[in-house]
């Protein structure tokens, strides 16, 4: 109220009043972007972050970098996402042995044990919703066996991403996010924008990696 | 064309040289320049530090001075932004004075904007055979908006050798009554400021403000650092004489 | 809003930062970096001029339209689930979040970075009432350790060095630590994380808040922002009330505009839009989001056409960068949570009391802090119409009212000024002219002279000697007779040496 009155309004303006642009309409040129282009920016833009990016023509060459990373990294535990990520890049296979036990729905206090284990963990995978080539981002939805701790606490964030889900500009996703079917408006999930492993320059302006997030960002794309 | 000096404060009464060089220069080029009397000051050390009615007063001086002129040049980016962007303002509540003043800022120009934009003359066919570094001063570039004006009468300059000073952009701790008030601030700034003017290895220091001047100037006198400092009016006017140039009719 | 070293006043903290080396040093090399890095940011978005328009565009029909949005953002994140909480003052946000804290009797809560908590001092309410806060950011935590406040708004522990972090570390339990970068870090990611995952609340701040969706954005790189988001039972948000934009749509500006400001980045490592607690399906994130809405002196700037912008203001600290002030006297000369630019306009206009009144002077009104704003707040038009306000307010310096009577008088007609300087150049002669130049240090010129000569009068001012100029216009006739400009007064050439024109 104070503040309609500071603006010379009796009550708060009812209607949304209109506007000539929204957003960062006409800011950018409209040309046509083919998906190499958009998939080589990607992986350009993401290594110029400090992250890791490895191109898969085909599922199988997926399982066989995926199986290699895991090699050379040799974790104790990893953690995944439970929503059938696994299932859906064919990798099964590929975690069989390094994936711990523990609880996989959580409610109320379990969720501290099933975030003890997912901090335990050396390395974590998930999926992602979209991809941004233009800033080398990932962008993950939260959502029903999607642990947002996932791609958090463990030291190692690996990302599978389609190669069909990367978005030249940052804009192009949040287009998309206003008009996700389930979602609408109140209903948008928590989304996660990363773009490659945590960093700061806190001390003396000297960058280090690996602050509080992930020191490490893989991003497994499968082209086709 | 009826063309008249605003020779603002510090020339008048400090640098009154530097007024003498700009008519020089304006003479050569065919230009009479007037100088109505009735003119005191922009008002804008006033305005600066909050006294707003005491800016008024003075401002008022400068709109019955020039009214009848086409064109009003000042040796000042600082005092020529004054004029353009807050004379409208402090006579908001007077329509009569509020368009003196709108049309007064329409036809002031800096000097090197008049020579640049208005004359259309960039080659004075003078001659200075020194190193030269360039300070643009912030009001100048910020708030009136000269570019590269005083750049390009400056490369035409027969025999002179720009060099770019670095950390050009930044303030040299000036600012009116900053200077004086925050001055342990200012003093640091405009040690900055000649730390870089030094590194240039420059002869002579050449701008466009002699608030800025007179304050970096002063600093480097006190250091006892062998560089000249000069307006630009001051340089192109040196320069004509070392090369007596045919005169220029380039306006009338 | 006060920080520490109150007795002193700005020019004596200004003084005695420009006597510490270090520190002019670290924050020189600092805003330099940040400064290029923003260059080569906004170079490669390209258009940067229209992005910095639209940005404007945006803040201004938002913040001019802010009863609406404010309303719409409260009604969509209660529809998500979330619990608004509107504080007029500080006070009363502390007790909002003080009461939250209780109802989950709650006594450990970590934070990450946020400006407006240091503005309320949220930290030292809680404290006082027995609940722990511990800053999770690493330059925050390192000057939390330190009991001291940011210095810079992006970059809070910018005047420390890395002998002083490992100092702080070994009392806070670190053992034979190094003063590596990666060994503090590291000793920081494990002392930190016990806390992340045993916190009974994480508080945040707010970068944006979406109005369409009642969503919030946070921005961090080290991941910080999103461990005390997600971990945590319950995660409450303090916003300013100003932080919102209509649409997604427009976050895509503010995006685009905020780090490459702010670190020079293209997108921070994170950014998290939060709407919502947790969905009942999910696995992880906070059961109760509480979002405080805090006012603090801020609505009072609405509908004031001098000051309404400074809401625009997105904090990314770009105008202390380019600011050569804030360059040489760090953040804690201003003695104001908000330092640089933006807190000598912010602090006085949120809090106007007495206290703050010098901080509009810390200015040369250079104007290169709204040269770098993103969204073109005319910050040097602030400072000015801060001071008319002080002067109206009769707070001025009584010496200073009387010299701008004197200006008034003086200047308001030719006659009385030419009068006055004429008196001027007889008084002159006591400050001691030597050679066109005064050196003289006391009175109202110490300031000046005690580092730079201050130049003489003239011995005719310009307006006494034009009458007998000549003035030869001419028709290609002749090139003598133009005025001579090397006159003996209002001396130019400094420097002992006259530059040799032979060599």
């Amino acid at each position: 109220m104070r503040v309609a009155t500071r603006l010379g309004r009796k009550q708060p303006l009812g209607e949304t009043p209109r506007r000539a642009v929204v957003g960062a309409a006409g800011l950018r040129s409209a040309r046509r972007i083919f998906r190499e282009e958009i998939i080589a920016r990607f992986c350009v833009e993401l290594e110029a972050q400090g992250g890791v990016a490895i191109r898969c023509a085909t599922t199988a060459s997926l399982r066989d970098e995926l199986s290699r990373v895991l090699r050379q990294l040799s974790p104790r535990h990893v953690a995944c996402w439970e929503d059938g990520l696994a299932e859906a890049f064919q990798v099964e296979q590929a975690l069989s042995g390094y994936q711990a036990d523990g609880p996989t729905a959580v409610s109320g206090t379990a969720r501290k044990t099933w975030l003890q284990r997912i901090a335990e963990a050396d390395i974590g995978i998930t999926g992602c919703d979209y991809a941004i080539a233009e800033t080398g981002t990932v962008v993950l939805l939260a959502g029903g066996q999607r642990g947002r701790a996932v791609s958090l606490l463990p030291s190692v964030h690996i990302v599978l991403v389609r190669g069909g889900r990367i978005r030249m500009h940052l804009g192009d996703v949040l287009h998309e996010l206003g008009h996700l079917p389930d979602h609408t408006g109140t209903t948008l999930p928590a989304v996660n924008f990363i773009s490659g492993p945590s960093r700061s320059s806190d001390i003396e302006n000297d960058l280090s990696i690996g602050v509080h997030g992930p020191a490490a960002l893989y991003a497994l794309i499968l082209e086709d | 064309m009826k063309v008249a000096l605003f020779v603002t404060c510090l020339v008048d009464q400090f640098y009154p040289n530097v007024a003498e060089a700009m008519i020089a220069v304006c003479n050569q080029l065919g230009v009479y320049v007037d100088f109505p009397e009735a003119q005191t000051c922009c008002g804008q050390p006033a305005f600066n530090s909050g006294y707003v009615e005491a800016a008024r007063s003075s401002a008022l001086t400068l709109l019955s001075a020039f009214a009848d002129y086409d064109y009003v040049i000042s040796p000042s980016g600082s005092c020529t932004g004054m004029i353009h962007h807050y004379f409208a303002k402090l006579f908001d509540d007077d329509i009569v004075r509020r368009e003196l003043a709108q049309d007064l800022a329409c036809k002031t120009y800096e000097f090197s904007q008049f020579i640049v934009n208005v004359l259309g003359v960039t080659d004075l066919h003078a001659a200075f055979p020194y190193r030269v570094t360039y300070h643009p001063s912030c009001h100048g570039s910020r708030l009136l908006g000269i570019r590269d004006e005083p750049l390009r009468l400056l490369e035409k300059v027969r025999g002179i050798e720009l060099v770019e000073l670095e950390h050009q952009e930044d303030c040299c701790g000036f600012g009116g009554t900053f200077a004086v008030k925050m001055a342990d601030i200012s003093a640091a700034m405009v040690s900055e400021k000649v730390e870089h003017v030094e590194a240039t290895g420059a002869q002579v220091l050449v701008g466009t403000d002699m608030g800025c001047l007179m304050n970096i100037g002063g600093r480097l006198q006190r250091e006892r650092k062998p560089v000249r400092v000069l307006h630009l009016a001051q340089l192109l006017a040196e320069g004509l004489l070392q090369s007596s140039p045919p005169k220029l009719e380039v306006a009338r | 809003m006060k920080t520490s070293s109150e007795s002193l006043d700005l020019q004596d903290r200004a003084r005695r930062a420009l006597e510490d080396d270090f520190l002019r040093t670290a924050v020189r090399f600092t805003t330099e970096r940040l400064k290029t890095r923003k260059k080569t940011a906004t170079e490669h978005l390209g258009r940067w001029e229209d992005w910095r328009e639209r940005g404007r565009q945006i803040r201004a029909h938002t913040v001019s339209h802010l009863d609406h949005y404010l309303g719409q953002f409260a009604t969509n994140a209660r529809k998500a689930g979330a619990r608004v909480h509107f504080a007029a003052d500080a006070a009363d946000a502390g007790r909002i979040v003080l009461d939250i804290a209780k109802q989950q009797a709650a006594t450990l809560v970590a934070k990450s970075k946020s400006m407006v908590t240091e503005e309320i001092h949220l930290n030292r309410h809680l404290e006082e009432h027995g609940i722990e806060v511990v800053e999770t950011d690493l330059g925050e935590y390192i000057i939390q350790l330190a009991g001291e406040a940011p210095s810079h708004i992006i970059i809070p522990a910018i005047h420390k060095t890395r002998e002083q972090i490992r100092e702080l570390f070994a009392v806070d339990g670190a053992e034979d630590l190094t003063t590596d970068t990666k060994a503090l870090t590291a000793y920081a990611r494990k002392r930190l994380r016990a806390t992340f995952l045993q916190a009974d609340i994480g508080i945040t701040g707010c970068n944006f808040a979406i109005a369409e969706s009642g969503s919030v954005v946070l921005f961090t790189n080290e991941g910080n922002g999103r461990m005390v988001s997600t971990l945590p039972k319950t995660h409450i948000v303090l916003m300013g009330m100003e932080r919102i934009v209509p649409r997604l749509a427009d976050l895509d500006v503010m995006a685009n505009l905020l780090p490459r400001s702010a670190t020079g980045q293209k997108l921070t490592t994170y950014m998290s839009i939060v709407t919502g607690p947790r969905k009942p399906e999910e696995q992880d994130g906070p059961d109760d989001l509480h979002i405080v809405i805090l006012d603090n002196g801020r609505s009072r700037q609405l509908g004031n056409p001098e000051f309404q912008e400074i809401l625009h203001c997105i904090r990314c600290g770009a105008c202390l960068n380019v600011c050569p002030v804030y360059r040489n006297i760090g953040g804690h000369s201003y003695g104001s949570v908000y330092p640089g630019p933006i807190g000598a306009v912010l602090t006085p206009l949120l809090q106007d009391g007495p206290e703050f009144e010098e901080l509009p002077y810390a200015s040369s009104l250079c104007g290169a802090c709204h040269e770098a704003c993103p969204v073109k707040i005319p910050l040097h038009d602030m400072l000015a119409a801060l001071r008319r306000r002080q002067v109206e307010k009769g707070r001025g310096r009584r010496s200073e009212r009387m010299a701008f009577r004197g200006f008034q008088m003086a200047f308001s007609n030719a006659r009385r000024y030419r009068g006055t300087l004429r008196l001027a150049r007889m008084a002159q002669s006591v400050f001691g002219v030597r050679e066109g130049r005064i050196d003289a240090q006391f009175g109202a010129l110490r300031g000046w002279t005690a580092t730079r000569a201050a130049p003489a009068l003239a011995d005719k001012s310009f307006r006494e000697r034009y009458a007998s100029l000549k003035q030869d216009v001419a028709t290609g006739s002749s090139a003598s007779g133009t005025v001579q400009t090397s006159g003996a007064d209002g001396q130019l050439t400094v420097g002992q040496t006259e530059v040799n024109r032979d060599e």
